[in-house]
This record gives structure tokens, C-alpha cells and sequence, in this order.
């Protein structure tokens, strides 16, 4: 019998099947891939592990012993551990704090805890190498690769007998990928049972043993990872074969310059930056997480404005106050936290795409629902949306799906300037695929695209021309030849580049 | 270096914290270029019974509000503990004590009835303790339908008692901020921040939103009615709308007090101190002659600029960082 053993786990969401009967094993001292495109179930099965979420039918058994935990409190005193996508932790509580969330600390309501809690954080980071984070500092005040950092950290230092990591790199610096590379090794030592999901193909070959893919909320497979190539593990993924994974690149830049900057500054985030954009062309922008790439955006954008420098568009001065002022003009931003920034997650899908736009398919406050339908249709097939129906709330959708719609709704306005805030991050390969075609395709049309990403191999391959930002500055313009993956990674730590 | 800035940055936004410290020390002096030699230990004593049921009900309000909640039914409850006191409390000492428990475990009782209804059905906290308020209220109005009864002189020397010098009062405040230091470390102390600042947070983390939420109504309600009490032995009779006023100014007590959910500070001497420096205002006012028509309309406008202010430190704050300002 398998360590950690799920039986026929079966689990709807209205008429959704999110999973079904599915079995899965995992055995210690292996590291284990969850594989699958968003919606497949790999997140649902992870809830129903760290009892979050209650199944309709099935068991789970660890170690041969039924689980029967109703609260994730119950799961973590069963020992499992989950590290989740979404950061579940509290930014108004100091890192010491969070650390020891819900647990007891000793002595129970004594005014020393806060320094009981500190000097045991303090040796916690000291036994996970953590560095540059002080106990007392409020959560809300890390960037997003420390609080990802701290998150691991707390699900590990309660020494769980199953660690699942949700994602848990895609936030994280290069060198801290690294720093969990290591702590990763150390678990496969201690002999836990560790489950890593992630759609980075690369760290899943460098972390993991074994893969159980997904795929419409059934267990399509469990594979060693020595003795599977990648293009059939995206074939059982995606349960067809998909041609190439990023689209051609055509040069489609014309002359004429569509976005400038001039001296944009900024205490603390943006210094100096003058760069040049030209209609026609995807312009990526590199560099470590947190290095003023999302000042950048959010100052184009027009959600902040800039203390000195100016933006020009068209070769004219820009005043941009607020982003409604932006997208009239032709600019839209896909936003960082796309729950929170870009969606109104209680409205249906078809109110919110239809946001930036009532104005202009309502006359006299009443809605034309012809245009509207045909707009809706264009926009759903546009981007292969998956709707179970159109007028379902937004959080009904899987994360890549509701991404997409934070994308259509974007284009509904018929931007020239597009911002994309590291929009493929959790993505599956399907999505992304479908989204890069679109961007090049938008390209050709004459479009403006500037891009972000953590993911050096998606400037790499998406982009035109790659920016690397650090410390607030531009620090590298690259293109053609000189576009490769080793010479971002340069550039982003201060080498010079050839 | 960093570190420095760090800590810098982290007293500029404590500047908030402050605020109740320094409106009060600015009352006081002002209090005692007008009124020189007023402000002596007596007067404290004597001040501090009215300050007192208004700091419980205050401390009560400032915990709910971290939960991200409104407890409106602290007016109720001190209403009804207040007529029930005054008129069924028995003479004898064990009677007392044991009706005294009695109408602090009422208090409890009501406030978990108003976690059950908030947590289990989902009610908006206005809505909830709206109608709790006026079920109280009218409970009071059924024992007592205008102002009177009769409360034991044994009762109200035991409240009013002075060891040595110090009032029972003034003790229960002193209390009441060693108490707080305490809570805030408490696993509970910790876990009502976390509701209140990402509830999904705090649920995935092992925290029962459910119970944290029913607990922090429940400390309400024994507040509301410890105030209930402590107003009937200053009184010496019961009213059925003794607890109105304390609607607002509870509220206010705590929004003064520094309270806010956006930073996850609180503190039981805040709010004290939020409380004292409503009483003084008050009591400011009746001194130069301003009409009891006029006091409630004044209270209201100083509420909402100290809503105003706490708002705007906190919007300053933000203006160094960049962040989407809507």
C-alpha cells in the first residue's frame, strides 16, 4: 500500500465535475508532479487533501489510516502540510505572527510571546537559511518572493509528513528558486511525501521523480520523469498534439513610435526611465521580481502617477490621471493581482467583459443586447474561453479561464498599447499557447504590446525585444541575436552584457 | 541601512497610535489653563466612574470592529442589564454576587447569540445586532417602563468602593490595560486580527473563523453588560434607555481609540483613552452651557472627524509608497 493513497475521489461543483473518481499514490522520499491545465483538478484534489473543501465521495489514507479532517487545522495536525498559490497569509500580522498562526507558542497569553515568537522565528529562518527577513516587519511590507518565501517556511517549520507545494515557485526570485531546490532535497532525505505542482516544465524535471497528470478532472497517468518526453506529457495534458509550443515570431514593427517615456522617476521604484515603443511590436520586460517592472506598468497605465518624467504617446505629451483616462486613449493594463485588480469576481462572466464598454453599446441607459451578444460571442471564441454559460459569476471559472477573460475584456475596448503584468503566471501550456498567438497576432495588426514576465524563456520566445529592468532602471535593451535567456539572467544580476 | 529605513517608515505609520494620546493631553491642558488646579487625583477619581462604562462597552466595540463587524447591541444589552439589575437584585451579599454573574452571563449569552446569527446565516453585523438592539431594548421596556427600582445600597457601596484612596473604577481601568497588553499576545488577540485582514487567510491557516468571530461577540456582550452594572450602582436605578447613548459613543470611543482593520493595530488603552476623551468633551460641553440638544449632534460631528483623520493619516501614509490610489 502507497504512503499517501487517494480512492475514488469524486467531487462536483454544480453541474462541473471537478473530479472524477480519482485515484492517486504518492510514496515517501519522492517528489511527486501534479501536471494538468488550469481546471484539471490538480487544485481541488489539493483542497481535498488539506480537508479545505469536502468531497462528495471517495477516501483518503495516509499511511493506511483514513483521514477524517473537516478543517485544515485538523489536516495540519495530521500532518500535511500545503503550500498554497494564493497567499493565505495575514498582512496586518508581523512576520513572527504569521509564522505561528493558530498554534500554541508555550505559554498561552503571556506578553512575552512576541519575543518568544521572534527568537523562534529568528532560529526557524536560521534552520530554513532564509535571510533578509526580520521577524517583526508586517507581512504587508514583503515583496511577493519573500511572502511566497515565508509561506513555505511556515507550512515546513510544522514539519508536516506530506508537503505540497501549490505552485510555490511562481513568485519566487531565481536565487530563491534555488534556496527551495535545496530545502526540496533535504524533504526527499527526511523521507516526506512531496507533492509539487507547477507549469514550469523545466523546475518540474529539475525537482521531481514521478508525474501524475490531469486532465478534466480525471487522473490521465503517472509517468517517471526519466522516461517521458515532454511532447507526451503535454500530449496527455492536453489530450491532442499541439504543433509548437510558442508561435512564430514575425517581424511586424513599424516605424512610428507608439509609447515614450522620458525620465520617468520615482523615489524608490523608478529611476530615470526612458524607453520607446513602437507600434507592431511586442516589447518584453525582464529583470528579477520587484524591480520596479510593476511601477512601470502601473505609471503607463495611469493607476499612479509618476513624481517627475513624462509619457508620451503618438510623439505628444500624455496626461494620463487615471486608467479609464488611459484606455481612452488607447492604453489598458492587464493587472498584476488579475482577482483583485482586474475582474469584479461576484459579476458574470458577461457583465464583466462587457465593463469597460456599456457606455458605448447603451443609448439612452438602455443596453442594445444584439451588439452586446455579438460582441460577447466574438470575444469567448476569440479566446477559447471555456463557459459553461456566459452569465455564471467569474469565480466559477479555473484560474487560466478567468485570465483569459480579464484579456478579453481588455480587447473589447480596442486597445493600441497593451501592458501585460506577468500575465501567465499559473497558466497552463495550453492557455499560454492560445494567448501568445493572440499577442503576435495583435502585433501584426499594428498593436503595441509591452509585456512582463518572470519566465525568461517566454520574453525569449514571445518578444521582439526584451527589456531588463533592475533596481528601477532600464538596464539592458536587448534584441535580435543578442535576445537570449543567458543574457537576461546577466543583465538582471548587473553582469554586463556581451 | 535598510533595516533603518524599515523602522523609520514603521514609526511614521505608528503616528496614528498617538493621535488619542495627544487629542486627550491637548483636552487636559486646555482644561487646566481654564479650570487651574481641577485636575488632581480627586477628580480622577471622581471621573472615573464615567469613564468606566463607557471604556467597557468601548473595548467591546473596538474588538468588533477588528473583526471586521458592528455591535450595536451593546445599547441594548446595558438597557436591559440595567432595569433587571435595578429591579430584581436581592439585598444579601451571596444574592448579589450570584445575580451579579447571572446578568454578566446574560451579557455572554447575548453577544453569542449575535456571533451564532452573524456566522450561521450570513447576516450583515448592522442588521444582526440592529434587531438584537431593539429586542433588548424592548426586553427593558418590559421590565421597566419608566426610569426607577430599587438597587441595593450593599451593591452600589461594593462598586463604588474606595481602597484606600482609589476608586473600584479607576482599579478597572488599570486593569483593563494590563489586561489588554495580555490579549493582544493571546492566540485569540492574534487571531481576530487575522479574521478581520484576510479571513480565507486565517481559515487556510487553521484558524476557526467561526469560533473567533462568536468569541469576539461574546466579550462584547460580558463588556456591554459589566458597563450594564457599573451604570446601575452609579445610578442607583434602572432606565430603559440608559444604553442608547452608547451606540454612538462606543463607536466612537473605539474609532478615536486608533482601532483600524487596514492596519491591524488596536489596544484596550486606546480605546480607554477614546472613551475618556468623549466623557471630557461631554463634559465640556454641559461646563460652558452648550444645550443637551446640541451634545449628541456634536458628538456625531466629532465622530466623523475622527473617522476623517484616522482615514487620512493612513492615506498619507500610502502617498510614500506606490500604490494604486482610487
Amino acid at each position: 500500500m502507497a504512503d499517501l493513497e487517494v480512492k475514488g475521489l469524486s467531487k462536483a461543483f454544480g453541474g462541473v465535475q471537478a473530479l472524477q473518481n480519482v485515484d492517486f499514490q504518492a510514496a515517501k522520499g519522492e517528489v511527486h508532479a501534479l501536471l494538468g491545465e488550469n481546471g484539471a483538478g490538480k487544485s481541488t484534489l489539493i483542497k481535498c487533501l488539506g480537508a479545505c473543501q469536502s468531497y462528495d465521495s471517495g477516501e483518503i489514507c495516509l499511511n493506511g489510516k483514513r483521514l477524517t479532517a473537516v478543517h485544515p487545522r485538523q489536516a495540519m495536525e495530521a500532518g500535511i502540510g500545503i503550500i498554497f498559490q494564493e497567499l493565505s497569509l495575514i498582512p496586518n500580522l508581523s512576520v513572527a505572527d504569521n509564522l505561528f498562526l493558530g498554534m500554541k507558542l508555550g505559554n498561552k497569553t503571556s506578553v512575552t510571546r512576541k519575543r518568544i515568537a521572534c527568537r523562534r522565528a529568528e532560529k526557524i529562518f536560521e534552520e530554513f537559511k532564509v535571510e533578509g527577513i526580520d521577524p517583526e516587519q508586517k507581512v504587508e511590507s514583503l515583496s511577493l518572493s519573500e511572502k511566497q518565501t515565508l509561506e513555505i517556511v511556515k507550512v515546513l517549520s510544522r514539519d508536516p509528513e506530506v508537503v505540497v507545494f501549490d505552485e510555490a515557485t511562481s513568485a519566487l526570485t531565481a536565487n530563491r528558486v534555488e534556496w527551495l531546490f535545496g530545502l526540496v532535497e533535504q524533504l526527499c532525505r527526511q523521507k516526506k511525501i512531496i507533492i509539487f505542482i507547477s507549469h514550469r516544465m523545466g523546475e518540474i524535471r529539475r525537482f521531481c521523480s514521478v508525474v501524475t497528470v490531469f486532465r478534466n478532472g480525471q487522473n490521465v497517468g503517472t509517468r517517471l520523469l526519466t522516461e517521458v518526453e515532454n511532447d507526451e506529457l503535454v500530449q496527455m495534458m492536453l489530450g491532442r498534439k499541439i504543433a509548437g509550443y510558442y508561435p512564430e515570431k514575425t517581424d511586424t514593427c513599424r516605424e512610428d513610435a507608439a509609447l515614450e517615456t522620458k525620465d520617468l522617476f520615482f523615489e524608490h521604484y523608478l529611476d530615470n526611465v526612458s524607453i520607446r515603443l513602437k507600434y507592431g511590436e511586442v516589447v518584453g520586460i525582464g529583470g528579477l521580481a520587484g524591480q520596479g517592472q510593476n511601477a512601470l506598468l502601473l505609471a503607463l497605465s495611469g493607476a499612479v502617477k509618476a513624481q517627475r518624467g513624462e509619457i508620451l504617446l503618438d510623439g505628444k505629451q500624455a496626461v494620463l490621471k487615471n486608467p479609464k483616462q488611459a484606455m481612452a486613449k488607447g492604453i489598458s493594463l492587464v493587472p498584476e493581482e488579475r482577482a483583485t485588480e482586474g475582474l469584479v469576481l461576484e459579476l458574470s462572466i458577461a457583465d464583466n467583459l462587457l465593463l469597460p464598454v456599456v457606455s458605448d453599446i447603451a443609448r439612452f441607459g438602455l443596453i442594445n443586447r444584439k451588439k452586446e451578444k455579438e460582441l460577447l460571442d466574438h470575444a469567448v471564441e476569440s479566446l477559447q474561453i471555456k463557459v459553461g454559460n456566459i452569465d455564471n459569476p467569474v469565480n466559477s471559472l479555473s484560474g487560466g479561464n478567468q485570465q483569459k477573460v480579464v484579456l478579453a475584456k481588455l480587447m473589447m475596448t480596442h486597445p493600441k498599447v497593451l501592458l501585460l503584468y506577468d500575465f501567465t503566471r499559473g497558466v497552463d501550456v495550453g492557455t499560454k499557447n492560445t494567448m501568445f498567438t493572440l499577442l503576435r497576432k495583435l502585433a501584426a495588426d499594428g498593436n503595441c504590446i509591452l509585456f512582463y514576465s518572470t519566465d525568461m524563456e517566454e520574453l525569449v520566445n514571445v518578444c521582439d525585444r526584451v527589456l531588463v529592468m533592475d533596481q528601477g532602471a532600464v538596464k539592458a535593451d536587448l534584441s535580435g541575436e543578442r535576445l537570449t535567456e543567458e543574457n537576461i539572467l546577466k543583465a538582471s544580476i548587473g553582469d554586463g552584457v556581451a | 541601512m535598510g533595516n533603518q529605513k524599515n523602522r523609520l517608515q514603521r514609526s511614521f505609520s505608528n503616528l496614528n497610535i498617538w493621535i488619542p494620546y495627544m487629542i486627550l493631553a491637548i483636552i487636559l491642558i486646555i482644561m487646566g489653563i481654564y479650570q487651574p488646579g481641577v485636575i488632581n487625583f480627586n477628580w480622577l477619581n471622581r471621573q472615573a466612574d464615567a469613564w468606566v462604562t463607557l471604556a467597557l462597552a468601548g473595548i467591546g466595540q473596538t474588538l468588533v470592529f477588528m473583526i471586521g463587524g458592528t455591535d450595536l447591541s451593546v445599547g441594548g444589552v446595558i438597557s436591559f442589564t440595567n432595569c433587571l439589575a435595578a429591579v430584581y437584585m436581592p439585598q444579601s451579599v451571596p444574592g448579589i454576587l450570584a445575580f451579579s454573574l447571572g446578568i454578566l452571563l446574560i451579557g455572554v449569552l447575548a453577544g453569542a447569540f449575535n456571533g451564532f446569527i452573524i456566522v450561521k446565516f450570513r447576516l450583515q453585523p448592522f442588521i444582526a445586532t440592529l434587531t438584537t438592539w431593539a429586542i433588548w431594548s424592548g426586553a427593558a421596556l418590559c421590565i421597566l417602563s419608566v426610569d426607577g427600582g430599587k438597587v441595593p445600597s450593599l451593591f452600589t457601596k461594593a462598586l463604588l468602593h474606595k481602597f484606600g484612596s482609589v476608586k473600584v473604577s479607576l482599579l478597572l481601568l488599570a486593569a483593563l490595560i494590563v489586561i489588554g497588553i495580555f490579549f493582544k499576545a493571546s492566540r485569540l488577540g492574534i487571531a481576530l486580527v487575522s479574521v478581520g485582514s484576510n479571513e480565507k487567510g486565517a481559515y487556510f491557516g487553521g484558524i476557526s473563523v467561526t469560533r473567533t468571530k462568536i468569541l469576539v461577540y461574546m466579550i462584547s456582550g460580558l463588556l456591554a453588560a459589566a458597563s450594564g452594572l457599573f451604570r446601575t450602582a452609579q445610578v442607583a436605578s434602572g432606565s430603559p434607555t440608559a444604553g442608547d447613548s452608547f451606540i454612538l459613543l462606543s463607536c466612537a470611543s473605539a474609532v478615536i481609540g486608533g482601532c483600524s482593520v487596514a492596519t491591524g493595530y488596536y489596544s484596550f488603552a486606546g480605546a480607554i483613552v477614546g472613551a475618556v476623551i468623549m466623557r471630557l468633551l461631554t463634559g465640556l460641553m454641559v461646563a460652558t452651557g452648550v444645550s443637551s440638544y446640541m451634545t449628541s449632534l456634536l458628538q456625531g460631528v466629532i465622530l466623523i472627524l475622527a473617522v476623517c483623520l484616522s482615514s487620512f493619516t493612513a492615506l498619507f501614509h500610502n502617498r510614500k509608497k506606490m500604490e494604486v490610489d482610487v
